[in-house]
């Protein structure tokens, strides 16, 4: 796995904060697209897309609204929440929707890359049961198709 | 939405912006990092030196900056808790409460007013999780009523606050640590007993614990009766 192969959707609607991060995570090898609001964000996971940062708390449609139509559309995006609203509630439903992890804002990058990666890594598996399953459970082919599709992580 | 909501909501808008702001000083001050480290492996590659005195003060500035956040998202996090206990997000406040949790914010929310009387608040660790049924709200309360005994005798004290048990039941050991007016302080707290700004309904009672002489079990309880 190489830093380039995770894509990366940033969402969150401070511009400021976003911009930085991405270009912190581009100093560090990872590419990172970006956007400012809930709209944007669905639009932008049409395109393939590993892990989404999001916010929670955004004008229009909130985080709640994008990751609960990101995990019907796309159920296998891993999506991790960064917000400045630490509320347990909030952290107890995104979970419930089908979040990777949660995470208060400001938090250290090292932490943040941390959880992608293992997000990703936890992308990758699900993927392959996903195939396997759609190969009859037949594990090893599903590893095939997705060697083939170099989904697996391995070129590193 | 009564008193607490209001303050609770209001509070916790604010905290959100506050975190919101951390975050945008935390990446700029760490893209500044960033620039400055690789600017620092270039030079090292290019003449095999180090940043200039200058150069190394920017670093030094940035991780100053970086330390500060540190200290505002954990005092965001107990502001957030102060919320949340408030009834921020319309849930019951009522209770349980996470005691652990409880003393670790009321040590942070209180550290400015402790250093003004010359008191340190020091937040015992525990291995699990003590839980009480009781609003978080009158926690903090019985816990500022104790800090208070001890500023009014004119603090100078080292006071730590760990969740625990007593008996069965759940509570606060308050340890009265060192400092010049320790006595003073073990004084103060040995003849307090009730303490007596409870709301209506519970009951708060600080009992030193066997014969240790400098430690006490801080109960909460509901009660049928005005504890004034």
């Amino acid at each position: 796995m190489t830093k380039e192969d995770i894509k990366i959707l940033l969402v969150d609607d401070e511009k400021p904060f976003v911009d930085t991060l991405a270009e912190r995570l581009a100093m560090r090898g990872f590419v990172a697209r970006v956007a400012y609001n809930g709209l944007e964000a669905l639009k932008a996971v049409e395109q393939p897309t590993d892990v989404i940062v999001l916010d929670l708390r955004m004008p229009g449609m909130d985080g709640f609204e994008v990751l609960r139509n990101v995990k019907k559309n796309n159920p296998l995006v891993q999506v991790i929440i960064l917000t400045g609203h630490g509320g347990d509630a909030e952290e107890q439903t995104a979970y419930r929707m089908g979040a990777y992890n949660f995470l208060r804002k400001p938090t250290e990058i090292d932490d943040l890359l941390g959880s992608i990666r293992l997000a990703y890594r936890d992308k990758l598996e699900n993927t392959m049961v996903a195939v396997s399953l759609a190969e009859g459970g037949d594990f090893e082919s599903a590893r095939d198709v997705l060697k083939e599709k170099d989904l697996l992580g391995e070129k590193e | 939405m009564n008193e607490n909501q209001c303050m609770a909501r209001l509070l916790a808008s604010a905290v959100h912006d506050m975190r919101n702001i951390l975050a945008i000083v935390r990446e700029s001050a760490g893209l500044a990092q960033d620039i400055a480290a690789f600017a620092a492996g270039q030079k090292a590659a290019k003449d095999g030196a180090g940043l200039s005195a200058r150069g190394d003060r920017i670093v030094a500035s940035l991780e100053e900056v970086q330390r500060a956040v540190q200290q505002g998202a954990a005092l965001s996090e107990a502001m957030d808790y102060m919320a949340q206990a408030g009834g921020a997000d319309g849930r019951n406040t009522s209770g349980p409460c996470d005691l652990t949790r409880t003393c670790r914010s009321f040590q942070l929310l209180a550290a400015r007013q402790a250093r003004a009387v010359q008191m340190v608040l020091i937040n015992g660790e525990t291995e699990e999780p003590v839980w009480i049924n009781a609003p978080a709200l009158n926690v903090l309360r019985s816990l500022l009523e104790v800090f208070d005994l001890c500023a009014a005798v004119g603090g100078q004290v080292t006071l730590r606050f760990t969740a625990g048990r007593l008996h069965k039941q759940e509570g606060i050991v308050v340890d009265v640590l060192d400092g010049p007016n320790r006595e003073m302080v073990l004084a103060v707290l040995t003849g307090a007993h009730v303490l007596s700004t409870m709301p209506f309904g519970w009951k708060a009672a600080l009992m030193p614990w066997r014969d240790t002489g400098s430690r006490y079990f801080l109960s909460l309880v509901a009660s049928e009766t005005d504890n004034q």
